[in-house]
């Protein structure tokens, strides 16, 4: 059995609202091995955005623990988790942020802004050439699809080859031709030793993972 | 992709946010080098309105100086011609000589030694000059049976002290006689003509007009000769001189005690004291002109300080009022740029929030709008210098009395206005800037 990703043990996250306490993500332990696409499921408000944000290093939980990589992410100080997110961690959103101005390359290469490393316009193009957007390189994002924004998002999650990948509603926005695109990704980067921890509405997606957590049941 | 990269494809994208950040600095700039410029003109300006008015004050004064010297040089020749026409008119008469006698007769009847006047010649008397020995005498004529005036003169005894001057009177030489009007005339005499006087003989040199006094009764012969015939030898009984006009109002009580130091007892009388006032009145006038003269340059130095501490007040309002009105244009503009910062900020949350995301550092995400404010505030000075250039040209003549803005600004302090106006951005965007580089990403990525 590999080392795990991600081991969160009674990982929990309450925030305190008007002095009222709201537990976004009740305890849960969960461990992810490499080649492991896991998603988590549930009625919406269950905490699987919250979970991703917590695991992904930018929410501190409110107690339980957490290894990343075999990292505790917030045992590091913000700018060495800032540093660690950016050498093993992807992030993809349903809304895509992508930056508005910048075009689809740049859009694909704004990690190195966190950290240049080698080759990173070669294999940026490589990328794009894989998911069809070579033709697209300077246009920026309101001039693309929503199928095509969603992969640059993912082409730009990638670019670093993260071992994790944090997948928040990756198809919500999606057509089924997109989502199916999108999601035969996810499958491969975990095919390839990557990880995925994909929140999800969408059985479609449940479907294709190689495990599903409910969140959110009693 | 660098940070340049990403600041100035934002600042492509969000044009006017920039631009109106960038206007409302070089307005600022504009603002703020222009009135330095027109205080600094204002500043030229009225040193040049106090030089110009030194430079007609300095001709006026010359003007006045030189006339008022003009004139009293004239002044000074008209008193001497007139002291000269006058004659003599200091006596000064024999210890013990009654008055009332030389009033009643003329002359005095006692007598003083003739070395009365070297004595008086080689002091340092200043107070008369042109001394004259006389000795004078009625007497009957005794080969025309006439009663004449007989008086002996010699040379004028020069003042040692002094440079010798134009005699008043020339001397008679020895067998020489000058002879009066009513004497030539009545025996029918003139130049050249042999007379005989007192059983001598003498040569008739001159022969005066007519002059209506006691002159023209009188004869003028060598003092020597004059001694012998009345048997004075060595005696005078007066000494005339000519008081100097530097005197002052008590000219006499000076002369007086001036003589009286030196021959101690004489009595000296003054004579032509009319034409002395007038003399007076002129040396007054004379010192009315330069009274004047001084009281105008006083007059153009009020003058001048009055239009100094107007203009000076005007300058003071001036940049009392650039003193409050620039800060507070400035406090408007960083407030602005500090707002379209914070509106820039707000409107970047998501990008800000998936930069974080990717791992990009609070301090990388300063840094890039921080720089986007340096080149905000870097553009704007830029355009404000190219502004206050174009209204330097153009509003030369009306607003900056004519001087070129090169002449009022310093370049320095225009290139300095480059580097500090981006910093004056980057201070006025530090706030919005540090709130963006701490955001928290979880936040911002949960409410997006």
């Amino acid at each position: 059995m590999s080392e795990p990703i991600l081991n969160c043990e009674n990982l929990r996250k309450v925030f305190s609202e008007n002095g009222t306490d709201v537990e976004a993500v009740a305890p849960i332990n969960l461990c992810t091995e490499p080649g492991e696409f896991v998603s988590l499921f549930g009625p919406s408000g269950c905490g699987k955005s919250t979970l991703l944000l917590v695991a992904g290093g930018l929410l501190a939980p409110t107690s339980g623990n957490l290894l990343v990589c075999g990292h505790d992410p917030y045992a590091l100080s913000a700018s060495d988790r800032s540093a660690f997110r950016a050498r093993h961690i992807g992030f993809l959103f349903q809304q895509f942020h992508l930056v508005p101005y910048l075009g689809v390359l740049d859009n694909i290469l704004a990690p190195t802004l966190a950290g240049s490393f080698p080759d990173a316009e070669q294999r940026a193009r490589e990328l794009l050439e894989q998911f069809q957007l070579s033709h697209r390189l300077t246009h920026v994002p309101s001039k693309l699809s929503t199928g095509e924004q969603q992969r640059v998002a993912l082409v730009r999650a990638i670019l670093r080859k993260p071992r994790i990948l944090f997948a928040d509603e990756p198809t919500g926005n999606l057509d089924k031709e997109n989502s199916t695109l999108v999601l035969d990704y996810l499958n491969d980067f975990a095919n390839d030793g990557g990880t995925v921890l994909m929140a999800t509405h969408d059985p479609v997606a449940l479907e294709r993972s190689t495990r599903t957590v409910e969140l959110g049941k009693d | 992709m660098n940070p340049s990269r990403l600041v100035f494809r934002e600042i492509a994208h969000r044009k006017l946010n920039f631009l109106l950040g960038a206007v409302c600095v070089a307005l600022t700039v504009f603002i703020t080098f222009g009135a330095m410029a027109l205080l600094k003109a204002h500043d030229l300006e009225t040193r040049a309105i106090l030089a110009d008015h030194d430079i007609r004050t300095e001709a006026i004064l010359a003007q006045l100086e030189s006339d008022t010297s003009q004139n009293m040089d004239q002044l000074e020749d008209a008193i001497r011609k007139s002291m000269k026409g006058l004659g003599f008119n200091i006596f000064i008469y024999p210890e013990g000589q009654e008055m009332a006698e030389v009033y009643a007769q003329g002359f005095a009847s006692k007598t003083m030694p003739e070395e009365y006047v070297n004595k008086l010649a080689n002091s340092k008397i200043v107070t008369v000059n042109h001394l004259l020995p006389r000795l004078t005498r009625k007497i009957k004529w005794p080969e025309q049976e006439r009663t004449v005036v007989l008086i002996g003169v010699r040379g004028e005894v020069p003042l040692a002290h002094r440079d010798p001057k134009k005699p008043l009177i020339d001397p008679v030489p020895e067998g020489k006689l000058v002879v009066g009007y009513e004497l030539h005339k009545g025996l029918v005499l003139k130049p050249g003509d042999t007379v005989k006087l007192m059983g001598k003989e003498f040569t008739v040199q001159k022969c005066h007009k007519e002059r209506g006094t006691v002159d023209d009764i009188t004869i003028w012969m060598n003092l020597g000769e004059c001694q012998q015939i009345l048997d004075q030898e060595g005696r005078i009984n007066s000494i005339l001189a000519l008081e100097c006009n530097c005197a002052t109002l008590d000219r006499l009580g000076e002369i007086r005690a001036e003589i009286g130091k030196i021959l101690p007892g004489t009595k000296i009388i003054e004579k032509g004291s009319k034409a002395l006032a007038r003399a007076e009145a002129r040396v007054k006038a004379g010192a009315t002109a330069r009274k004047q003269m001084i009281e105008t340059g006083r007059n153009r130095e009020q003058q001048r300080a009055n239009k100094s501490a107007r203009l000076a007040s005007l300058q003071g309002s001036r940049e009392r009022m650039a003193s409050i009105l620039v800060p507070l244009i400035a406090i408007l503009c960083l407030a602005i740029v500090g707002i379209l910062s914070f509106t820039n900020v707000r409107d970047r949350q998501a990008e800000i929030g998936i930069f974080r995301a990717m791992g990009v550092t609070g301090g990388l995400i300063l840094k890039v709008f921080l720089a986007r404010a340096f080149f905000l505030g870097l553009l704007g000075a830029v355009l404000g210098l190219i502004f206050l250039n174009l209204g330097g040209s153009g509003f030369q003549e009306k607003y900056l009395h004519g001087y070129a803005l090169s002449l009022l600004l310093d370049s320095r302090q225009l290139a300095v206005a480059l580097i500090t106006v981006p910093l004056l951005a980057c201070v006025a965007a530090w706030l919005p800037s540090l709130h963006a580089s701490q955001r928290d990403p979880a936040e911002i990525l949960r409410h997006e």
